[in-house]
């Protein structure tokens, strides 16, 4: 690795204004990854342009008892088949059955084999072989993961999970200090097929591994989503990114939540003391993500400029190379007496915030729902349709459609009596899968103010979106 | 610090004009334990500096009036005194941004007589609303010729102070070097935009919103002025007065690269309608990473009497757009007390008083340039607002219509006799 770094930029929106006595400061912060200079980027659905890092990548899927009823063994052996087709030669990897206890599919022995045409043909035969049977112990599978990656620690190192249950033949406890020793070693993608696995577990999981997680109600759909999935993997360039964040002595962090393209909570990953925390943010490729920086800075002035916090993307050393800061941005403030600047809200500060508070609705709404909390499961998920609505997420208003209704007698929401499993679980999983910006049209303006003229795109403005104040010769305020 | 045999540069002028005793912006008196002023709440900011630069090397430019804008940073935290303070001048321990040292810049090209007058002054101030200082002037004198430079950082684009102190810089350093070199005054002008764009594109290689800046030059000969320009920095020539009556006849040489004059030009909207759009003060050509390269804006012109030629940005044009307005401005500033300099800073007090909402900058030079062979001091020329005998009276604006766009190219322009 090392000569692939893609590029990083960093973007920082927020208002720097703070009124008299001000203390909280917001802003997004944007991290853009692009390719190595001379490559290109692959563009959406298509497989990115594949990296020449060092990757290692663990399939583990479910072989428990329940995976052979309706076609989800087959669908799975499908699909792993799909991903190792995926697999880049030269990549080490190895694909794991779980059960009680995890078992080697291929290779054999404990350990990871470079992708050539032979062992990819092993591998797609030895999966072939695969048959259901036994139990859920996800921990343990996990912990072989962790074992087989240990001595690849140079790598992008990837796993896909895949489970139809849940995590019934070990203790909530054996899970998390599995989780807790796999954290950092390696990143991973949960997928739960059918409608009988927890949520709340692979939330938890995907979470504790900085991967993605997603409901696969229709079995036939996962070939499709694990070749996706892999490709994405090996598009990534640079593993264990960690963000560094510089804040003022007497400041505190409040939070720090990826907002783009999931809601994760961060804040408490921090390690480090003192002015500067790291949090991990795991491997990159192409891509962009977000994040929403909370900082509770010492009142200043009137007057008096600071910078409230310093971010830096964080490429991690090794034996031979120190570590590098690819990206940094400033988060500013300044305390103003003009109310006219302290009291703009920045819109993306408000779109995320938004976005949070709705994730959080559906989570405690269904919640509610689920322990039979009626009216608490009306008023949050009611909350939730409205906030889908403010920030623009279509895909999560359609979703919610689907479990509760608008009354128009009384004007208010409603739970729909028959909803669906795979409905429920599907709104509960995506529930943290945010938009960039609002999908309808006629918001992109509108408050903040376009910053150049739309029909001229050769024109730049001229003052900062902040500091533009109602004047004879700039009517914008 | 010190080089190039020039006067301190960057230290504070001692007393008097040190730490200022009321707030520069609005006159309040200062507590000498303030940091900023209690009524407007503008950082007081440290001394101004007021740095003479004599005639100079071209290649020493760069050096002298970048040193001037931009001192060392402080040793210490203003606020809590930890040592560290990084390169964007930030408190590494408090966060604190260390003032800049250049909330107001005074400047003056010192003459060829020690004591005599000036060859042209120019004043940077960052106004009321803003709280940093994003315009940046620069100027140099070759023996008969003096050059001077105003750039206005697009403050929507974060690292615009600094890329209107480099292009300030570049440019007046290209003005020098070319015209040395022989060109004439245009090409000259045309080629130091080209550096000064050069070197501000060089800042950033982001591509999302890079630093820029506007860019308005003046190069005033002994036989003629020209003005060359990219953004909304303007220049006007302001006419010795002609007799006891009347103007000298004063005309605003620049056409700026805004929203407002592009439809004007297209005849698109009026110019009432278009001056009063939001949309007026978009830029349609600026000096950055992600500027259109097309060729920049000259003027030039051989005026047939005294004169003053006055390049500013934004900040101050804002308040005083007419010639007119500028010339009145201009003629009650108290320029036989205290010369140049003083009535550059009227100037900016006008604007100020006005309301001060943008940086303001201007820089002055008298037609034509003092020069080693213009006498004792006591003959300077421009003596505009003084009783002394009037010229003989000749409106002298260019041709009334600037080209616009110019035409392209430098190899048409005549030469002329630019840097004896």
């Amino acid at each position: 690795m090392s000569s692939d770094l893609p590029e990083f930029s960093i973007r920082v929106d927020q208002n720097p204004y703070l009124p008299a006595g001000g203390r909280e400061m917001h802003a997004i912060i944007g991290i853009e990854a692009r390719g190595a200079p001379g490559r290109t980027a692959g563009e959406g659905a298509a497989a990115p342009e594949a990296s020449t890092a060092e990757a290692a990548e663990i399939i583990i899927i479910d072989s428990s008892g329940s995976m052979s009823y309706s076609g989800k063994m087959a669908a799975a052996k499908r699909a792993a088949k799909a991903a190792v087709n995926v697999l880049r030669d030269g990549v080490h990897f190895a694909v794991v059955a779980g059960a009680n206890q995890p078992r080697m599919i291929y290779p054999q022995g404990q350990r990871l084999v470079r992708v050539d045409a032979r062992t990819r043909r092993a591998a797609l035969s030895a999966l072939s072989t695969l048959d259901a049977a036994g139990g859920t112990a996800i921990g343990s599978w996990l912990r072989l993961a962790g074992r087989l990656f240990a001595d690849h620690s140079g790598a992008v190192r990837h796993a896909i999970l895949l489970t139809d249950g849940k995590n019934q033949h070990e203790s909530d406890a054996e899970l998390d200090a599995a989780l807790a020793a796999c954290s950092g070693v390696f990143v991973c993608d949960a997928r739960g097929v059918g409608t009988d696995w927890n949520v709340a577990e692979l939330r938890k999981i995907s979470s504790a591994l900085l991967g993605s997680f997603l409901d696969v109600p229709d079995p036939a759909d996962l070939e499709a989503d694990f070749r996706e999935m892999t490709a994405a993997a090996m598009g990534k360039r640079v593993a264990d990114v960690v963000l560094r964040v510089w804040t003022p002595r007497d400041a505190k962090l409040r939070f720090l939540k990826q907002m783009v393209p999931t809601v994760e909570d961060l804040t408490g990953r921090r390690s480090g003391t003192g002015q500067i925390g790291d949090y991990p943010v795991g491997a990159w490729g192409d891509e962009e993500r977000e994040y929403h920086l909370c900082v509770e800075v010492p009142a200043g002035d009137i007057g008096r400029q600071m910078r409230a916090a310093w971010v830096k993307v964080i490429a991690p050393g090794s034996a031979d190379t120190a570590e590098r800061e690819l990206a940094m941005g400033n988060v500013l403030a300044e305390w103003t007496d003009d109310e006219a600047k302290s009291t703009r809200i920045n819109n993306r500060v408000a779109h995320h915030t938004g976005q949070s508070e709705l994730a959080e609705a559906i989570q405690e709404g269904l919640e509610a729902r689920r322990s039979g909390d009626e009216e608490r499961a009306t008023a949050r998920l009611g909350r939730a349709v409205a906030l889908a609505g403010q920030v623009g997420n279509a895909q999560i208003a359609e979703l919610l459609d689907r479990v509760v209704e608008y009354d128009h007698e009384t004007g208010t929401h409603r739970l729909r009596k028959d909803v669906s499993k795979a409905d429920e679980m599907s709104l509960d999983t995506r529930s943290v899968r945010t938009v960039r910006t609002a999908q309808r049209t006629g918001t992109a303006s509108g408050a903040g103010g376009a910053t150049a003229d739309e029909g001229h795109p050769g024109t730049r403005a001229t003052r900062p979106t902040q500091q533009r104040e109602p004047r004879d010769h700039q009517g914008e305020g | 610090m010190d080089g190039a045999g020039t006067g301190p540069g960057g230290d504070a002028e001692p007393a008097g004009e040190g730490i200022a005793t009321s707030c520069p912006a609005c006159g309040e008196p200062l507590d000498p334990s303030d940091r900023f002023c209690e009524a407007c709440g503008r950082s007081r900011a440290g001394p101004r500096a007021v740095i003479e630069i004599p005639e100079i090397r071209p290649e020493a430019v760069l050096e002298t009036s970048s040193r001037r804008v931009r001192p060392a940073p402080p040793a210490e935290c203003a606020d809590c005194g930890a040592t560290g303070i990084d390169r964007d001048g930030y408190c590494e321990r408090c966060g604190l941004r260390q003032p800049t040292g250049n909330e107001h810049v005074e400047i003056e090209l010192a003459g060829p007589a020690r004591d005599g007058p000036v060859r042209a002054a120019g004043v940077s101030d960052l106004g009321r609303r803003r709280s940093r200082n994003e315009d940046a002037l620069a100027m140099a004198a070759l023996p008969r010729t003096v050059c001077a430079v105003v750039c206005d950082g697009v403050a929507s684009a974060p690292g615009s102070d600094q890329a209107a102190q480099v292009a300030a810089d570049t440019g007046t350093v290209g003005l020098a070097d070319l015209l040395v070199a022989g060109y004439d005054a245009v090409a000259a002008t045309r080629g130091a935009i080209q550096r000064a764009g050069g070197a501000v594109a060089e800042l950033s290689d982001t591509r999302h919103n890079p630093p820029a800046c506007t860019y308005v030059s003046a190069v005033v000969s002994q036989e003629s002025v020209t003005v060359g320009w990219v953004g909304d920095s303007r220049a006007y020539w302001i006419g010795a007065p002609a007799g006891n009556n009347g103007h000298g006849g004063s005309a605003l040489l620049t056409r700026d690269d805004s929203w407002a004059d592009l439809m004007i030009a297209r005849r698109a909207m009026s110019e009432e309608a278009a001056r009063s759009d939001p949309r007026a003060h978009l830029l349609t050509g600026w000096l950055g990473a992600d500027a259109e390269t097309s060729a920049p804006h000259t003027v030039t012109f051989r005026p047939r009497g005294p004169g003053m030629v006055v390049i500013c940005s934004d900040g101050l044009w804002n308040h005083l757009p007419e010639p007119s307005e500028l010339e009145s401005a201009l003629r009650e500033a108290p320029l036989a007390e205290g010369g140049l300099l003083a009535a550059a800073r009227g100037l900016v007090q006008a604007a100020l008083d006005a309301g001060g909402h943008d940086n303001v900058t201007v820089v002055l030079i008298p037609f034509p340039p003092i020069s080693p062979t213009s006498g004792p001091a006591s003959a300077r020329p421009a003596e505009w607002a003084s009783p002394a005998p009037a010229p003989t009276p000749v409106p002298c604006p260019p041709s009334p219509d600037p080209p616009f766009p110019p035409p392209p190219g430098p190899d048409g322009a005549s030469r002329e006799p630019s840097h004896e």
